[in-house]
């Protein structure tokens, strides 16, 4: 599945030049290494369906054709909503969309999260984010008054 | 090559065709994620979320936060209130002032309509609830021209104007000023005047309102003004006004520099900088800032070489006068086909010394359209100035009275494109037309003690 993306042929580091893993490397700190991967990229265990459709996302996101991009990001909207992929497996990806800073795959997985969570009752949402309720009642009631608008069906 | 390390090694293995090089849009490396990331797979979900307890990496890791609000900067605004019950610490989060910059701001670049419209000022409906039903987010359609019209209903309401995020409306049936927020469908009634001072009461109208915000853009107080209908010629300008921090309608009789008199219609007025300016008969605006004291007036003539015969013969139709991004520009358009000019325009470039500029003025032939039918009227239709953009410095929307629509001009450019074709409303000039950025906060509305 790897494929040689003949735009990424300047990549800011040759991958030809040797690393030189010696002397004037061996103080920096390893998991920043520039790497050429021929093994699938390290995406926390989602599953094997999501994590080769993540995969190829994050292959086509990188694309320098706007179109590529844009087809790509539909057809994991897609396959993200069909495949009602849980709202825990959605965060794993939001958590490494954040750190490997993929706008795309960010935007489409917190998108999606967004939409299963917004109609949902205070109480499921911390569930579903493990979040322990800290408000008295009585706190908690004069929120609901300030807003009273939030509230309604 | 000596001391290359194993890494190296194996990829010199791999013919080249097969190396993947992985790029992203932004940034040229792969980091690895933690590897501890890999170990809290397995085991319970909510070790997987996002708040104090999430365990997965640092307690309280400045990742969390960050994602946390690209997660809520993307729920509607109703969910983002609601769950600021879910704990403290997201109460505190969507309280944030960055938090709600960062949530208008994406909703603003997010959505693919536009931002704005041009609110048709009347809005037939039972009661102030159903009106504000009218600002839901879904509600507007795709139009520039936002029109809310039930021609079945004869109970009106009519938005009388917009101010940092709350909006005026007055009652025809309960003769009642309601102050509202259209976001959360919030809404006061304003109290109503109890004596005139001043002797016999003249009547009130051509209601201007302005807002006061604090640094975290919540509004503080308003301040609705009316002026007094005058018979004749005044050498004094009497106005009433209505303080939120009051809750009571005060009088006031100002002197001016020259006899005022007002216009049958379109008296406006209008408000820049805070300060509210209607239009005088003939010659100008008066000025009268709510929040400054002493309370005093002043006149801004209009720009010299406009056609002043126009104004007075037409009512003031012809012509646009409006604020837009920190300027004050006077539109003037030529009624008749023959004239020179057909669009003119000037900048207040100087307001304290009342010094106008020019700013352009075009001829029919140098206007252009896209629009075949539009193209081929140029030279002979009616054009009426509807309103500025709200805040794009190169538009002004207009009607077209021959084809029955709304168009944009684009002063750059000098072209005129189609908008939109509303139906089912006549008589549309500036005069009952506002414009309107949809709000995307809400804006509590400031309470009033009851008097």
């Amino acid at each position: 599945m790897a494929e040689f993306n003949e735009t990424d042929q300047t990549p800011t580091v040759d991958p030809k030049t040797p690393n030189l893993g010696d002397s004037t490397t061996s103080s920096q700190p390893k998991p920043e290494q520039i790497t050429t991967i021929d093994v699938a990229v390290p995406i926390p265990d989602v599953g094997p369906q999501l994590q080769v459709v993540v995969e190829e996302f994050i292959l086509k996101s990188g694309s320098d054709d706007e179109e590529v991009r844009t087809a790509a990001t539909n057809e994991l909207r897609d396959f993200i909503e069909h495949e009602e992929i849980g709202i825990t497996t959605l965060l794993v990806v939001v958590k490494y969309a954040h750190e490997v800073k993929n706008v795309d795959l960010l935007d489409a997985f917190c998108e999606r999260v967004a939409d299963l969570i917004k109609d949902k009752k205070v109480v499921e949402v911390r569930e579903i984010f493990g979040i322990v309720n800290d408000f008295t009642p009585g706190e908690e009631q004069a929120l609901r008054y300030e807003h009273p608008w939030a509230f309604e069906d | 090559m000596a001391n290359l390390n194993s890494s190296n090694q194996i990829h010199n293995d791999i013919p080249t065709k097969n190396r993947v090089i992985i790029h992203f849009r932004f940034q040229s490396r792969v980091i690895t994620p933690p590897s501890s990331i890999k170990q809290n797979l397995s085991s319970n979900s909510s070790f997987l979320g996002l708040d104090d307890t999430f365990t997965y990496d640092i307690h309280n890791a400045p990742d969390s936060d960050s994602l946390l609000y690209e997660i809520l900067s993307r729920l509607p605004l109703k969910s983002v209130f609601k769950f600021k019950c879910v704990s403290k610490h997201w109460q505190t989060l969507i309280s944030q002032r960055s938090f709600s910059q960062f949530y208008i701001s994406r909703s603003n670049t997010a959505s693919c309509s536009l931002p704005f419209r041009i609110l048709y000022r009347y809005m037939y409906d039972r009661k102030i609830e159903d009106i504000l039903d009218r600002f839901r987010p879904e509600s507007y359609s795709s139009s520039v021209l936002y029109l809310s019209r039930d021609q079945h209903l004869d109970i009106k309401f009519k938005v009388l104007a917009v101010s940092n995020g709350l909006m005026l409306c007055w009652s025809f049936s309960n003769r009642v000023y309601h102050v509202c927020d259209p976001v959360t469908r919030q809404w006061v009634t304003l109290g109503r005047k109890k004596v005139y001072n001043y002797g016999p009461s003249p009547s009130f109208n051509w209601e201007g309102f302005v807002s006061r915000v604090n640094e975290d853009n919540v509004v503080t107080s308003y301040r609705v003004v009316r002026v007094g209908k005058l018979k004749s010629p005044s050498n004094y300008l009497s106005l009433d006004m209505y303080s939120s921090e009051t809750g009571e309608w005060v009088d006031y009789r100002l002197p001016c520099p020259n006899p005022i008199a007002f216009p049958k219609h379109g008296a406006g007025p209008i408000s820049f900088n805070g300060i509210l300016h209607w239009f005088i008969y003939d010659h100008g605006m008066v000025a009268f800032d709510p929040y400054k004291d002493p309370k005093s007036c002043r006149l801004i003539p209009f720009p010299a070489d406009r056609d002043a015969q126009s104004e007075v013969t037409h009512d003031g139709l012809y012509r646009l006068c409006d604020g837009c991004q920190g300027k004050l520009r006077f539109l003037q358009v030529a009624p008749d086909t023959d004239s020179f000019y057909c669009f003119s325009m000037w900048d207040l470039k100087d307001y304290d010394k009342g010094e106008w500029c020019s700013e352009f003025k075009v001829t029919r032939s140098d206007l252009s359209s896209s629009d075949p039918e539009l193209k081929s009227w140029l030279l002979k239709a009616t054009f009426l100035p509807l309103s500025f953009h709200p805040f794009d410095l190169d538009i002004v929307y207009l009607r077209c009275v021959e084809l029955a629509c709304v168009v944009s001009y684009s002063m750059h450019n000098r072209k005129l494109e189609v908008a939109c074709k509303p139906t089912g409303v006549d008589a549309l000039s500036w005069r009952v037309v506002v414009p309107f950025m949809i709000p995307r906060w809400p804006t509590p509305v400031p309470m009033s003690p009851v008097p």
